[in-house]
């Protein structure tokens, strides 16, 4: 039997599979992106989370938040791309992804952070951050 | 910047609290939630302080509790102060709002992963600052009602 696939794992395959996301090449990567890592791409951080529910039911669940930031080097692809995620991850609903079941899907925050990304007077990628919070069974 | 340093989190007693501080009412309502809400805000603080990258950001983690805009609203917040102190980043000369945000944010520009020090804090510590919260309010409440 296969290891369980975890959230982030699962999280990381639902937005490398939207289509407008796959068609421009969009890489996902964990923590840090290789520096020549080619426009698009994304990097996924968890930010944290916990457990609650009962311990020894079947709705044992966790709740995670999420860091997802998308680079690109024009805005119009970027916001296509990033409308095209949050639209396909966002879930009210009882969703399954990758064989995990998640109980909603939600964007707590996007915000630009272009400003981080820049030195000087020098004009580089364009930098969005989305804030996710997943709440699904363990 | 589009966003400051400080995270802000609503923080929401149980429900019970909520019914107990609506028979107390008036401004010492006012004054036990303001009260509470900084207990509540303190396990988030400390754990920001173990998080944060950097004895300087350490230093200038802070907490505050405020009126907030909305009529009858109190906002707290955990945030790094003195942000507009000027400092060498990376041979570049910096606000330390900028230098705060970078750590806590990440940048790939300048090969940091984000630390999230303030987020983390607030989504490791939510259920005990809601605990402390509780705890303070109930405290503050019985001596109120010990006064009457």
């Amino acid at each position: 039997m296969g290891e369980t696939m975890s959230i982030k794992k699962a999280l990381k395959t639902k937005i490398e599979s939207v289509t407008q996301a796959a068609s421009a090449g969009l890489k996902v990567y964990y923590g840090i992106a290789p520096q020549q890592a080619g426009y698009p791409y994304a990097i996924l951080n968890r930010i944290g989370g916990y457990a609650f529910g009962d311990q020894g039911g079947d709705e044992c669940a966790s709740r995670e938040v999420f860091q997802l930031d998308l680079y690109h080097d024009d805005d119009e692809g970027m916001e296509i791309i990033r409308n095209a995620i949050i639209s396909a991850i966002n879930a009210q609903g009882r969703v399954t992804w990758s064989s995990i079941v998640v109980h909603s899907c939600t964007i707590d925050s996007v915000q630009d952070l272009t400003e981080l990304e820049t030195e000087g007077n020098e004009e580089g990628a364009v930098r969005q951050m989305i804030e996710i919070v997943i709440v699904y069974n363990r | 910047m589009a966003q400051s340093v400080g995270i802000t989190s609503k923080l929401l007693g149980g429900k019970e609290l909520m019914r107990k501080m609506d028979r107390i009412g008036g401004k010492s309502a006012v004054k036990i939630m303001r009260s509470a809400l900084s207990a509540g805000l303190m396990p988030i603080l400390k754990q920001a302080r173990k998080n944060a990258p950097g004895k300087t950001i350490k230093k200038l983690l802070k907490k505050s509790v405020k009126k907030g805009k909305k009529r009858g609203t109190i906002v707290g917040k955990v945030y790094v102060g003195d942000s507009a102190r000027r400092v060498k980043f990376q041979g570049e000369e910096v606000g330390f709002e900028f230098v705060a945000n970078v750590l806590e944010f990440g940048s790939q520009k300048r090969g940091i992963s984000a630390h999230k020090y303030l987020r983390g804090a607030r989504e490791s510590k939510a259920q005990a600052a809601i605990s402390a919260m509780e705890k303070k309010a109930n405290e503050r409440m019985k001596a109120e009602w010990a006064k009457r």
